[in-house]
Order: structure tokens, then C-alpha cells, then sequence
């Protein structure tokens, strides 16, 4: 589980970036048939390889935290983290139906290198930040900082109770 | 999560001169929860002003036009 956890966590990470190259490669090249190709791939990386990662790193970092001494509540790190890999994923989603629209888009007759330049920048925006989040993640992961949540002070604490 | 969490921070037991609720948060958790208020404070401001939302930068020809993947005029052509 923990390997499964690492592989599709870290992978997450390396598909977005993949991502952002796209999509700025998307922004800036000069040849129309390069970004019309660049927004197909960029559904079909997201469809295929982004969203099914996502969700399985949040399954299985769930899955790993309560097989584990770790628990899902009982520390800082691991809740943060937990906050942090539900908002990536729901932005994630509500961004999928956007990359769709401009890959339709792409591929129609009315393309042309100025079409949706807000929904183009809007997906290099959100992939950055995406990876800036995804990278504290790891970060976390990594270093563990220490510090216990309120639930395990109170449960100490009746333990201690005479 | 590759570590397991050192023993006093595993179980309820805990000594006397490590009582955790004497330890109160620790400031990286009070700096995350700073820098996640402002981000989220900037958001809503975005969200109401509408210069930010879900879907507000999709291309409007498709929004328009697709019906769960299919365009309208074939829809409506049946």
C-alpha cells in the first residue's frame, strides 16, 4: 500500500508538470497544428493519467494512514496533507470540464492562435499552482514535522485522569 | 509515511514532562493555516468579483454549444 501510495502520489506530481509544459508550449508555439496537438494531448494526459493518479493517491494515502500508527487525525502533517490532496483533486475536477472544451475547440474550424487565450492561461495558473501544492505535499511526506492534533492531547489527557 | 511515528507519539501514553497538552500547536501549523487564510480569503474576493470561478475561462463556442459531448445542431437534427 505504502508503495502504491509513493508510485501514484509522485506520479500525480510528475503528470502535472508534464501538464504545464503542455500547456505552456500550447501558449507560445508559433505552429498551429504543434498546439492544436498539444490540446488533445493535454485532455487525453488528464483524463487518462492525471485524475485516475489523483484519486488513487488520496485512496491510498487514506488507506495507508489508518493501516498505520500514523492515523488519519492524530497528526499535524497528515491532516494538512489530507486537506491539501482533497482541494487539489476538486479543483483537479472542476477544471476537467474546461480542458475538454478546449480541446474541442482545438480541434474545430474556427481555431485560431488567439482563440480561448484566457482558457489557456487560466490551465498554466491553475497546473503551477497545482504543482507548488503537490510539491508541499511531498515535502511534508518527507520531513514529517512533529506536532500532535487536539484529539490525541484529549485522549492523553483522560488517560492521565485519576 | 515510510517512518512509523516514534513511540510517545504512537500511543496515548505519555510522560509527564512531554504532556502534549502542554505543547499547544506547533507555529509551522499556525504559518499553514496563516498562508491558507489568505489564499482563501484572495479566492472569495476573486469569486465575487468575478474575475475567478470554475469554468469561467472555458471557451464560450463549446459552453454554448455542447450538450454532454454532443454539439446542439446534432442534437436537434436528431
Amino acid at each position: 500500500m505504502l508503495t502504491a501510495h509513493i508510485v501514484t502520489s509522485v506520479g500525480w506530481m510528475g503528470a502535472v508538470a508534464g501538464f504545464l509544459a503542455l500547456a505552456v508550449t500550447g501558449l507560445n508555439n508559433p505552429d498551429a497544428a504543434v498546439v492544436q496537438a498539444v490540446y488533445v494531448a493535454m485532455e487525453l494526459l488528464t483524463t487518462f493519467v492525471i485524475v485516475p493518479l489523483a484519486v488513487a493517491s488520496l485512496v491510498s494515502g487514506v488507506v495507508q494512514s489508518l493501516l498505520t500508527p500514523w492515523r488519519l487525525w492524530r497528526h499535524y502533517w497528515v491532516v494538512i496533507k489530507l486537506v491539501l490532496t482533497v482541494i487539489s483533486l476538486v479543483v483537479l475536477l472542476l477544471q476537467v470540464q474546461s480542458i475538454r472544451a478546449l480541446a474541442l475547440t482545438a480541434t474545430g474550424a474556427a481555431w485560431s492562435p488567439t482563440s480561448s487565450l484566457e482558457a489557456r492561461q487560466s490551465l498554466i495558473v491553475h497546473a503551477a499552482g497545482g504543482l507548488v501544492v503537490l510539491l508541499v505535499v511531498t515535502v511534508l511526506s518527507v520531513f514529517k514535522p512533529k506536532g500532535q492534533t487536539p484529539f490525541v492531547r484529549q485522549a492523553s489527557a483522560e488517560l492521565r485522569r485519576p | 509515511m515510510t517512518n512509523l511515528p516514534p513511540q510517545d507519539q504512537d500511543d496515548t501514553r505519555v510522560h509527564e514532562e512531554q504532556a502534549p497538552e502542554a505543547q499547544g500547536t506547533p507555529r509551522w501549523v499556525k504559518i499553514f493555516g496563516l498562508v491558507g487564510l489568505v489564499l482563501a480569503a484572495l479566492l472569495i474576493v476573486g469569486k465575487l468579483t468575478g474575475g475567478h470561478g470554475p469554468g469561467r475561462h472555458m471557451p464560450q463556442s463549446e459552453v454554448s454549444v455542447t450538450i454532454v459531448g454532443l454539439p446542439v445542431s446534432s442534437v436537434i437534427a436528431g
